[in-house]
């Protein structure tokens, strides 16, 4: 059954407040949305809630919880109609208890409010004449605000964790930047991905959490590698209960540290967080493509399928796009990956897995725990596991449509 | 909003009031009349049915209140949801009995009056405030009907038989 929306109530915001409004309606079971209007009739957002919870909210600029506070606070808000759905409706995931986000928004605690825009370094681009947009040598629009290059903000997601996904954005990082690349890895898991796998000092370092929170400039955090080309922004000291609350850093906050970023790579490679939540989601709709790690194990497979779905909705929105598939961990000799593979991957476009697959190995294990790539584990890398890297990397700047050829031989990845 | 810890104080102590429910409708209507008297010509003469009628509702509304947060993705019947069921009975007040915004206090005060009278010491201070609030939010969804009349609501409907009381007192089994 389709669905449909059937107009229950409408009223002024004069009457009863968003708060009393949303914690009636979630007294019962039914999915409701309420959208609010300015006293011209301009709709200002939207809010899903059901049985005490808020399962979505919206704006024009935002989305999540986030987008609920921008409603709560929006004085122009005078009208409200609240509509029930009914119908088949994918079951979403609740962004919290309504009343517990009503609290946060109103306690006013410093993390809850947007952090405030850095200082602009640059003119924005309203303040130039619209014919300093030209196109840039590589076919991307470079607008007058954004100088320089700007390169492709690839997302690495998985569906759940445990995949490979760190060891692949690190190992397809370097292959990249070997090819002559200008590469930065952005570690964008508040539990920490890339960092955990490298040195203490880049654990300790400040990154991703302080940028979102204006405490530091992206330009501060970067740690340069001893790869020429490959450069390290480490995740930063996220407090521990924070992964969940990473929602709450306004979508303009992801756009400008990734769009800066971009300014100064080729390839921006984003190592996410697993599963479809908090900071995965923010971060994917700020790139312009989204790798999908897909581990050849049925488990994983059958999550995989979610991802799909997720990043396809998105899709329509314009950005990301799937970029492609990368098969990790298979196992030739096992009919299960052989089968895990074959349905994660059922009406897909063929084309769309990345070339080749990853194999389950053991010394990609062994690199991992060492935070390097498994073209630094000089004694012991067979050279089809670091060929594999290289043909991937080649399949991916075929795709993006950038690359080209220089090398370099180094031993530790940073001090 | 309502916590599981309201929901569960709520469902107890309507358990205790189910076995007095006459004597508690009885209260009720009586001590709505002493706070406001002009309300009496807006009833019945025979407040029989009335009686029953508001204690099934109350019955349906804390049923309804009584799922816990782990529950949230389940759904019910549009006819025995909360929400729709008491826009329908607020849009019903208004269009047709003509209640306004400030009885819904007077109805407050009488309801917590007759529930401390019913529970005595069960009625502790968590209990109160669970009603109080419960009820404070059920009120201002009704008023929030007012408006409603175009919209799809279901049409106030006979709750179902589940939510009869069973009949007590004398002639009861």
């Amino acid at each position: 059954m389709a669905m449909q929306k059937i107009a229950v109530l409408r009223g002024s915001l004069n009457d009863i407040s968003l708060p009393d409004l949303v914690q009636c309606l979630s007294l019962g079971r039914q999915y409701m949305t309420v959208e609010l209007e300015a006293s011209g009739g301009h709709v200002l957002g939207a809010l899903l809630v059901k049985s005490g919870m808020l399962l979505d909210a919206s704006t024009p600029q935002e989305r999540g919880k986030h987008a609920f506070f921008l409603l709560l606070g929006d004085s122009r808000a005078a009208n409200f109609a609240v509509f029930r759905l009914v119908g088949s409706l994918q079951t979403p995931r609740p962004l919290g208890r309504i009343d517990s986000l009503v609290l946060e928004s109103v306690s006013g605690e410093p993390d809850s409010a947007p952090p405030a825009p850095p200082a602009p370094a640059l003119p924005r681009a309203s303040d130039r004449a619209p014919s300093m947009t030209v196109p840039s040598a590589s076919g991307f629009p470079a607008s007058a605000a954004a100088p320089g290059p700007s390169g492709r903000i690839i997302a690495v997601c998985s569906s759940k964790g445990g995949v490979g996904k760190t060891t692949l954005v690190l190992n397809l990082g370097d292959a990249l930047a070997e090819r002559g690349l200008s590469v930065l890895l952005v570690d964008a898991d508040p539990m920490g991905g890339l960092g955990d796998s490298l040195t203490h000092r880049v654990r300790q370092a400040p990154g991703v959490y302080e940028i979102l929170t204006g405490r530091h400039a992206l330009a501060d955090c970067l740690i340069p590698t001893r790869l020429k080309g490959l450069t390290i922004l480490p995740a930063g000291q996220w407090p521990p209960d924070d992964g969940e609350d990473a929602w709450r850093f306004s979508a303009s906050a992801w756009s400008e540290l990734l769009d800066e970023a971009a300014r100064g790579a080729e390839v921006v490679l984003v190592d996410t967080a697993a599963g479809l939540q908090g900071v995965a989601t923010s971060v994917m709709r700020h790139c312009d493509e989204v790798l999908g790690v897909l581990q050849a194990e049925a488990l994983s497979a059958r999550s995989f399928r979610g991802l799909l779905n997720f990043i396809g909705q998105f899709s329509k929105e314009g950005r990301p796009r799937l970029g492609g598939i990368v098969v990790n961990m298979f196992h030739y000799q096992q009919g299960a990956s052989h089968h895990a593979v074959h349905d994660a991957l059922r009406d897909l476009p063929p084309g769309i897995v990345m070339q080749p697959v990853i194999p389950r190995d053991p010394v990609l294990v062994e690199a991992s725990s060492y935070g390097v790539p498994v073209a630094l584990l000089k004694e012991h890398a067979p050279s089809a596991l670091t060929g594999i890297f290289d043909s991937l990397a080649t399949d991916l700047s075929l795709r993006l449509g950038v690359g080209r050829g220089p090398s370099r031989q180094v031993t530790t990845l940073v001090d | 909003m309502l916590t599981e810890a309201d929901k569960k104080a709520i469902a107890r102590s309507w358990r205790l009031v189910l076995p007095i429910s006459e004597t508690a409708a009885d209260l009720f209507y009586r001590r709505l009349f002493e706070l406001n008297p002009s309300l009496v010509p807006l009833f019945p003469t025979d407040m029989t049915a009335q009686k029953r009628k508001l204690m099934k509702t109350l019955h349906f509304i804390v049923k309804g209140l009584d799922w816990p947060d782990s529950a949230w993705a389940e759904s019910v019947d549009e006819k025995e949801d909360v929400v729709l069921i008491v826009l329908a009975l607020g849009r019903r007040h208004r269009q047709l009995y003509r209640v306004e915004d400030r009885h819904y206090d007077t109805v407050g005060q009488a309801l917590l009056w007759t529930l401390e009278q019913g529970l005595g010491e069960a009625f502790t201070t968590e209990v109160r405030a669970a009603w109080k609030k419960a009820y404070w939010l059920i009120a201002m969804l009704m008023k929030s009907a007012r408006d409603a009349g175009e919209m799809e609501l279901p049409l106030m409907p006979e709750l179902p038989a589940e939510y009869d009381l069973p009949a007590v007192g004398p002639a009861g089994p």
